[in-house]
């Protein structure tokens, strides 16, 4: 086994306290709290290609990229996300364009670990329903707990933007309305009349 | 908005489709109409209806009533506190005290517009025989006014409420249509799905005793914009009117239709003269004044200034003429605790849902889940026929929207793949693969008038203005159990016929889910059942043709007090399986013709 | 005189085809800008004129359905590509794809400019659509009088759109097409929506709240301006009424004029953007089903429009590694591979 598949570095010395503070509970989980860099951007876009099976341009074009990497950064804080980010970069790297293999490393390194794995897991669900479940109990008491990590659709625009919609060939309900008659069209990957 | 003063030809309390469907005629007439309304006035503006839509996107459970923000002092009924009732434990948490033995799984809505906010628009006429039940089937009561009788109204009421449909396809066990008469807007187009139904009823066939039935599908009715007809004025969002001319498939019709192409009260509403009406809401009407004379002398009502403080004012008004208007549940509640109307001891007794029984399965390809309003399409095969002497009718709701509340999808099924570490394209696949070929089928199931089904108050549930919350009782009996065997086996037939095998028929009933009972057949086997509730609250305060079994005459005017109208779906001595709006608009209407005549 | 013979008229109810059809890509990228949830009575105004150009295409398809013509839309060369001159304007201006901003809105009040009066009409290069139309009316009413109406209305009726059926949603109705009253009444609504009529703002009915109840020119003015018209106002006066509210700063900042060949290299990118072509490609030959005999065609027109508008919006958020700080913007293309 060669050194890049050693585990990324990373950093174990975190407590509730390096997780962002809040001011007051008043405040709108709803906002984005954080302006990310173009870097962590581009490496959260890499990430979520791999979670969703959407490619980066589909992921882009939902608006969602900086409001959902802000979510994050605002929840978990910078240190899990790098943490996070830099675990798929590896897997990235160390895979080299072999699907079969980035696969495995992001089940190995990512969703079986226990950090990083209910994270991962959450932000798959956040891309495909615009939902964050508040982390798991064990989690919550390892790594402390955010004041906004709170089960809830974290916008109207999220919930508009779930993936799962695209994935299943429809429109979110109450939103996107596809138009009158729609309904009528044959569904997607079928001709004709049944 | 001013206090009502000086006095009123009429005064309706509760301003949802029936209290303002009689306004309108009031009003049109010349009267002087007061519409005491317990809820709020919002969703007038266009602004403030898309702050609803937005509520609804942003709410982690999407039941009935989650886009219309919660008001302590005009609760509703949240499906969440009904949704894990535990057998015989009774259920105090929610606004609705839940006796049991089962739970009464529907919500209403208490805000200006009524349940017609986030109801689904479905509007069947109900058969003849749903009107003579007792002399054709031997079972449930009669009503006092039959078919023919209410055939007039019933058009009007289509017409108010804007049904899109083709009467051809509707004329479905004896109703008929005049012959100058149609819908005023055509037909919703049937979904793809509806018609891969179609192809495979045509050739479904089940057995009950002597007899075979065939099925067939059949276009609904439904108060939802679609292309107008000669001399029908297309109704869109209030303060939008571009917005919502025709139905937009935005597959959320319960609990809101974001551009308002779904008929709301509102809309009637939008149409009184505002020469002869004033409307007062978050006013609740907590008492009916009985003179000395037996006649209604008053209305008393709370009036709070805010959702968010329990402060009110209390104030009298009277009127010539009394309307109850404000809900089965509600306006049986008002009865009782102002010992009104009820000589009969009928009121709040025979409370009627449509229990809705659902099955669902595969198909072999695609349906297209998730796309147009909830239904478009029905089974009416079973809306009639001899089977009503052993079991209840039912009405076959096709269903646009995937398994829906039987597993909540596609939600579920997310939740469920990330947490087995599904991801990637595989997640995206996966999903794609099954939920677009997700049928849902709906029976609306009659139930039969029982006393022991009823609304009641106490002193011990009071809610923060001091009135009364409801306390339900409620159970299913044999006759819509043995309808819902019944109904499965429709279903495991219909399914066969379309070519979907047992491995894909996925209906299953457990001790978690709702509405789970058993039922000991008449074959003597024990089967696990389950329904939900179709938020059709009907019987509290039924019509009849005797004071000492009914509670109001055929135009919904009490038989106690003669200036004092009780009307909308509690009027219903029975079911049938037609979803109640169009039926108690239309009793309505027939009412507010009996109000002219007394006032003059 | 500019039409002379039906073939003169034909020829020059193609063009008012391709002449209100070349308003729609700029239009809708202004509109689409615009994200969801902000900036709404600006997007109520942008979207109300885009239902009015879908309109006005629907008349003139119906007015050169009833003069026996064929309408040809889907088609490579009925689209242009951008910036483009108007098609047989005079060339004064170019129009490009810019997401809503001062210039797109200075380029849209030109697109829109009220003739100036006695303005002679020409055989080709109108310098306003006003011009443009007079010509068309003046056409018809010489044919009419001198080769008499049957002659020149030879079109089947069932060709029509019929009003109250298939255009929903914005201001105005279709009018059925059978003779010279009801083309000219087809084509003044067309102008009148368009630039207005003699520099009036409002409609005689006074209902000056409606957003439809102003010529586009007046409406655009509003957004320039950043002020509604009231009834007391003039063209002369411009808009004194309500503020107008618009957050310039959320408008997505797409990048001029996209062309999907600019993204050979970005493959995903390229993706999305022939996506777009292709969706606008079919809608624009179910247009052209709608068009030529099969008027209840139009009813499926209208879920591709949807389409086409989420497929705008998500281009319209994806970055463009073209344009620091722009966006990638729909390129409205024909793709002859999406014509089913």
């Amino acid at each position: 086994m060669s050194a890049d598949h050693a585990p990324p570095p990373r950093s174990r010395a975190h407590s509730a306290m390096a997780l962002p503070s809040f001011e007051s509970a008043t405040r709108s989980p709803q906002r984005a709290e954080r302006t990310p860099s173009d870097h962590s951007r581009q490496r959260f876009v890499a990430l979520s290609v791999i979670l969703t099976g959407f490619d980066d341009a589909e992921l882009w074009g939902t608006g969602m990229v900086d409001p959902y990497l802000g979510w994050l950064l605002s929840v978990v804080g910078d240190q899990f996300t790098g943490d996070l980010l830099s675990a798929s970069q590896y897997a990235i790297d160390a895979a080299k364009g072999d699907e079969a293999k980035l696969e495995q490393l992001v089940r190995d390194n990512i969703l079986a670990d226990p950090t990083l794995g209910p994270i991962a897991r959450n932000l798959i669900v956040l891309w495909y329903l615009g939902e964050w479940n508040q982390l798991p109990a064990d989690w919550r008491d390892a790594h402390g707990a955010s004041a906004m990590d709170q089960t809830c659709i974290i916008s109207p625009d999220a919930y508009a933007q779930g993936l799962v919609w695209k994935a299943i060939h429809t429109h979110p309900t109450g939103a996107k309305m596809p138009g009158y008659a729609s309904w009528s069209l044959p569904p997607y990957g079928v001709e004709g009349e049944p | 908005m001013t206090m009502p003063q000086g006095s009123y030809d009429a005064v309706i309390i509760g301003a949802g489709p029936v209290g303002l469907n009689i306004a309108k005629v009031l009003t049109d007439a010349g009267k002087r109409v007061l519409i005491l309304e317990a809820g709020r006035a919002s969703g007038l503006s266009y602004d403030g209806w898309l702050s609803y839509a937005d509520t609804y996107r942003s709410a982690l459970v999407k039941e009935p009533n989650s886009p219309y923000p919660p008001n302590p002092n005009a609760q509703s009924t949240y499906s969440q506190d009904i949704l894990n009732i535990h057998k015989r434990v009774p259920i105090l948490s929610g606004y609705q005290v839940e006796r049991g033995p089962l739970a009464f799984g529907s919500t209403y809505l208490r805000s200006l517009g009524g349940t017609s906010l986030h109801w689904l628009g479905t509007c069947p006429r109900m058969v003849p025989n749903d009107f003579t039940l007792k002399t054709t089937y031997g079972v449930g009561v009669d009503w006092p006014i039959t078919y023919d009788e209410l055939q007039p109204y019933y058009c009007k009421a289509e017409w108010s409420l804007g049904v899109s449909a083709n009467k051809d396809e509707q004329e479905h066990f004896g109703i008929w249509f005049p012959d100058d008469y149609d819908y005023p807007m055509e037909r919703i187009p049937p979904s793809y799905s509806d018609r891969v139904y179609a192809k495979g009823a045509a050739k479904a066939k089940v057995r009950f005793g002597e007899r075979e039935y065939g099925m067939s599908v059949a276009s609904l009715a439904q108060a939802r914009n679609s292309i107008p007809r000669a001399g029908y004025t297309l109704r869109g969002a209030m303060g939008a009117q571009h917005v919502g001319q025709r139905c937009e498939g935005n597959a959320s019709c319960i609990p809101i239709c974001p551009v308002q192409a779904k008929y709301s009260a509102l809309r009637t509403l939008g149409e009184l003269d505002r020469n002869f009406y004033t409307l007062v809401t978050q006013a609740v009407a907590s008492r009916l004044i009985i003179d000395p004379n037996g006649r209604i002398g008053g209305v008393e009502f709370k009036r709070y200034a805010s959702e968010g403080s329990s402060e009110y004012v209390t104030s009298t008004v009277t009127a010539t003429l009394y309307i109850v208007a404000a809900h089965a549940v509600e306006g049986a509640k008002l009865l009782l605790a102002s010992g009104a109307a009820n000589s009969s001891d009928q009121v709040g007794r025979n409370l009627m849902d449509h229990p809705f029984f659902l099955t669902w399965a595969l198909n072999p390809k695609p349906v297209g889940a998730f796309r147009g309003p909830g239904q478009t399409s029905e089974i009416p095969s079973f809306r009639d026929g001899p089977f009503r002497r052993d079991f209840a009718a039912f009405r076959i709701d096709l269903g646009n929207w995937g398994w829906d509340i039987a597993t909540f999808p596609p939600n579920s099924n997310v939740l469920e793949a990330a947490g087995a570490n599904v991801f990637g394209k595989t997640l995206r696949s996966q999903l794609g693969g099954e939920i677009p070929r997700q049928l849902r089928v709906g029976y609306v199931i009659e139930q039969l008038p029982e006393p022991g089904n009823r609304v009641t108050i106490g002193r011990d549930y009071i809610d923060p203005i001091g009135c009364y919350r409801p306390i339900i009782h409620y159970n299913v009996s044999d006759y819509t159990r043995e309808a819902m065997v019944s109904a499965n086996r429709v279903s495991t037939a219909l399914f066969h016929a379309m070519g979907i095998d047992d491995d894909n028929i996925f209906t299953k009933f457990g001790p978690d889910s709702p509405g789970y009972m058993t039922y000991r057949t008449r074959d003597g086997e024990t089967v696990p059942l389950s329904f939900f509730g179709s938020g059709h609250h009907m019987g509290t305060h039924r019509m009849g043709v005797s004071r000492t079994d009914s509670v109001t005459n055929r135009y919904s005017r009490s038989w106690d007090h003669e200036n004092l109208y009780v009307v909308g779906c509690g009027g219903m001595p029975t079911t049938g399986s037609s979803n109640p709006t169009l039926t108690a608009v239309a009793m309505a209407l027939m009412a507010a013709d009996d109000m002219l005549t007394q006032l003059g | 005189m500019a039409i002379t013979d039906i073939g003169d008229l034909h020829r020059h109810l193609q063009w008012a085809l391709e002449v209100e059809h070349a308003t729609i890509p700029p239009y809708l990228c202004a509109l689409y800008s615009i994200p969801n949830g902000h900036n709404l009575e600006a997007a109520t105004l942008m979207r109300s004129v885009v239902m009015e150009e879908m309109l006005h295409m629907t008349l003139v398809a119906n007015v050169y359905n009833a003069v026996g013509g064929k309408p040809r839309i889907c088609h490579s060369d009925f689209v242009k590509r951008y910036p483009t001159y108007l098609p047989h304007s005079s060339d004064a201006f170019e129009v490009q794809l810019l997401p809503l901003s001062p210039e797109a809105l200075e380029t849209f009040l030109l697109i829109e400019r009220p003739a100036k009066p006695h303005a002679r009409p020409e055989g080709d290069h109108y310098e306003t659509l006003g011009q443009f139309y007079e010509a068309v009316e003046d056409g018809l009413k010489y044919l009419v009088s001198t080769l008499g109406e049957k002659a020149v209305f030879t079109g089947h009726a069932s060709r029509q759109v019929q009003p109250g059926t298939w255009y929903y949603g914005g201001g105005g109705d279709v009018v059925a097409v059978h003779n010279l009253e009801t083309a000219l009444s087809a084509l003044t609504e067309v102008t009148e929506q368009g630039e207005g009529i003699g520099g009036e703002i409002f409609d005689n009915d006074g209902r000056f709240n409606d957003v439809d109840e102003l010529a586009h020119y007046f409406r655009f003015m509003e957004l320039r301006m950043g002020r509604r018209y009231q009834a007391t106002d003039t063209s002369g006066s411009g808009p004194t009424g309500n503020e107008l509210p618009l957050d310039w700063n959320v408008i997505l900042p797409m990048r001029p004029n996209p062309h999907s060949d600019d993204y050979r290299a970005h493959p995903t990118i390229h993706r999305q953007m022939v996506t777009f072509n292709r969706i606008y490609t079919r809608l624009l030959c179910q247009l052209e089903m709608a068009f030529t005999g099969t008027p209840s065609a139009l009813r499926d027109a209208a879920p591709i429009m949807y389409e086409l508008r989420y497929q705008a919006e998500a281009l319209m958020h994806i970055p463009s590694p073209l344009g620091e700080g722009m966006t990638v913007g729909p390129a409205f293309e024909f793709d002859a591979g999406a014509k089913a």
